[in-house]
């Protein structure tokens, strides 16, 4: 099993977006990936058509059982929501240790959408586990990155740009600094591209929406880059 | 030609962070908390 977690280093940066595309463009690629959202805004579901009225979720089952909140969009992409309910702290932890008992194939991909106000020590992740923090090329993330190189934390984070434009000064200068100075962050951008604001209107995701678009490369590439990493990281 | 590469990417690099106060202001402070650890290596 191939544990992904991706968070925002602040809400608002396209972190749920990401998630969505990533996985039905690994679905595409012909990977079995199951999605779980341990984000109370309880918002994946809806780029998987999921109905706007429906509550279900992993939060609002009593025995938090997979089975009964689990479903597969047209894509294939099986994905288990939130649910309208709210969900402490250990009940994520005890959600993200449950996934390891789940009846699946050692290749199966598993992404998680976590809220980005938590740390990463929080959730207990193990060593072959991989944590992205979605970013956007902003002064804000700016801030927020080297404060966090302040608290030196111990689980390695990906920093995984999004919403690039570089047709903007700014947002070059800033990538430019990153990527000089920081160890971790991803070869791959994804750019800005409004498709993936209008698919969700659709309750789709972008990377289905538009087949020759810079979005879809950028997905493509860091399919690339999560396969290759998980290889070097497999015995 | 590496070295010319990299000496170019600092000066890119300290061009950016002069250029705006705040990366200054955050650069400035990251060094200096970096600053003491790196000297108590022998």
């Amino acid at each position: 099993m191939r544990r992904l977690f991706l968070s925002g280093l602040k809400g608002g940066v396209g972190t749920t977006t990401i998630l969505a595309n990533l996985a039905t463009a690994l679905v595409q690629a012909g990977e079995s990936v199951t999605c779980i959202d341990l984000d109370s805004k309880n918002e994946l579901r809806l780029h998987f058509a999921h109905a706007w009225d429906n509550a279900t979720g992993w939060s609002n089952l009593a025995e938090r059982a997979f089975d009964e909140a689990a479903f597969v969009d047209q894509d294939g992409v099986k994905f288990i929501p939130h649910g309208h309910g709210d969900s402490s702290l250990s009940e994520k932890q005890r959600m993200i240790k449950t996934t390891r008992n789940l009846d699946c194939n050692e290749d199966e991909w598993v992404l998680f959408d976590l809220p980005s106000y938590a740390s990463a020590e929080s959730f207990e992740l193990q060593h072959d586990d991989v944590l992205v923090r979605v970013v956007n090329c902003d002064v804000n993330c700016h801030s927020l990155i080297n404060q966090r190189v302040f608290q030196q934390t111990t689980i390695p984070e990906y920093l995984l740009i999004n919403r690039f434009n570089g047709a903007v000064d700014i947002e070059v200068e800033i990538a430019r600094m990153w990527r000089q100075k920081l160890p971790r962050v991803l070869p791959v951008f994804v750019h800005q591209d409004e498709i993936l604001k209008e698919a969700l209107a659709y309750k789709n995701v972008g990377y289905n929406c538009a087949p020759y678009s810079v979005i879809k490369d950028d997905f493509q590439a860091l399919i690339s880059w999560l396969q290759m990493h998980y290889a070097k990281a497999s015995p | 030609m590496n070295d010319y590469v990299e000496i170019n990417e600092q000066h890119q690099l300290q061009d950016i962070v002069s250029k705006y106060q705040l990366f200054a202001e955050i650069e400035q402070c990251v060094h200096s908390t970096e600053q003491p650890a790196s000297s108590e290596k022998p």
